[in-house]
């Protein structure tokens, strides 16, 4: 049962497929654990073809490329061309937990220790300026208390975290509490894995994560 | 659908989910989806297609499970088409207001934040209006759907 949804107007956004690379993958991978949130996103791509059919000059482009299109249609052979079938890369073992749409960039990925006491693993993105990344948290661990400078999503992907805004759980969606300060713990069981997409680093806000900030900033850790 | 970064990019895109429409029309299956929303599909799908050129190393198939990772599922007991028809009438009752802002995001790829700068209009103003437009939307269907 999911009890935090990502908000309807980064649904909106993800539906419309106007969301960076980023924020679309988390947006995704709730989507793809919330019956709820797909239901709406599916309704929402009606939505579009609604809009599509009421108002075609919403997506005019043009009389010239209309019959250059034409044209390149002449040129086509009538066959449909095979689609190349796609290349399935394989993965570590130990990403079981990851939903379909986090696979492919997990190819060749290990976890690493990160400053802080936990596993991290950097999702390169290109073209986004997002910074991506999957945190592995043992039961009882904690982020150090940080506040956040822009946008955080986050989402959970195994396990469960508590701080001051609430516990979330398996596919539940966190919106970054901006500029309140939190403190994540993991719950009890299996370690807590979220995906968590920054759009800017995140500043520290002990005595020694005050002194890591600038590191941070650099993205050296 | 101005998709992509420049108008280039989007007279191909609009060229190729041309193309697409024209070849594929034969399986265009009615039963599953309005013309519309298959057409849109398509083109949307383009475009992703396009942005993943800028990642070489992620298949097109990949791609479509980040940006639809909601397809496909068993469709509910209402047919796609009966949905499709009240999609319709359900966004003649939203108010002008709203609907301008859901028409930004689908027809000229603003994400929420960028359509608040450009109408000039308070962050949290743009977030009520589509979550006043969507819990609408979510109402009446779901209670349709409970009815059956």
């Amino acid at each position: 049962m999911i009890r935090h949804h990502a908000p309807d107007e980064l649904l909106l956004d993800y539906a419309a497929g106007v969301l960076p690379e980023g924020p679309a993958l988390a947006v995704a991978l709730h989507v793809a654990l919330d019956p709820g949130s797909r239901r709406l996103v599916r309704r929402l791509r009606g939505v579009g073809g609604a809009l599509l059919d009421e108002d075609p000059g919403a997506a005019d482009v043009g009389e010239a490329a209309l019959e250059e299109a034409l044209e390149r249609l002449d040129d086509l052979p009538d066959d449909d061309t095979p689609v190349a079938p796609a290349v399935r890369r394989d993965f570590a073992p130990g990403f079981d937990w990851a939903p379909a749409a986090l696979r492919p960039y997990l190819a060749g990925k290990t976890w690493r220790r990160a400053f802080g006491g936990f596993d991290e693993i950097r999702l390169g993105l290109h073209g986004d300026a997002h910074r991506v990344s999957l945190l592995r948290l043992q039961p009882g661990e904690g982020l150090p208390p940080h506040r956040h400078v822009a946008n955080e999503f986050t989402v959970v992907l195994q396990g469960g975290y508590t701080d001051n805004t609430g516990n979330y759980r398996v596919g539940d969606f966190a919106v970054g509490p901006g500029a309140q300060e939190h403190h994540p713990i993991a719950d009890p069981g299996d370690p807590c894995i979220a995906l968590i997409v920054l759009e800017k680093p995140i500043v520290l806000t002990s005595f020694w994560g005050r002194l890591f900030n600038p590191l941070l900033r650099r993205g050296w850790m | 659908m101005k998709g992509g970064a420049d108008g280039e990019s989007a007279q191909e895109v609009a060229q190729e989910a041309m193309i697409m429409v024209w070849r594929k029309a034969a399986s265009f299956d009615r039963t599953r989806a309005s013309a519309a929303t298959w057409i849109y599909t398509i083109a949307r799908n383009k475009r992703i297609d396009l942005l993943r050129r800028t990642r070489p190393d992620l298949s097109t198939e990949d791609w479509l499970t980040v940006y639809a990772a909601d397809e496909p599922e068993a469709d509910k007991s209402v047919s796609a088409g009966q949905t499709y028809m009240r999609m319709k009438e359900l966004m003649q009752g939203l108010s002008a207001d709203q609907l301008l802002v859901i028409r930004k995001a689908f027809f000229e790829d603003k994400t929420h934040t960028a359509i608040a700068d450009e109408l000039a209009l308070p962050l949290g103003t743009v977030k009520s209006r589509i979550r006043l437009a969507l819990g609408k939307l979510r109402e009446a269907l779901d209670r349709e759907e409970k009815e059956k």
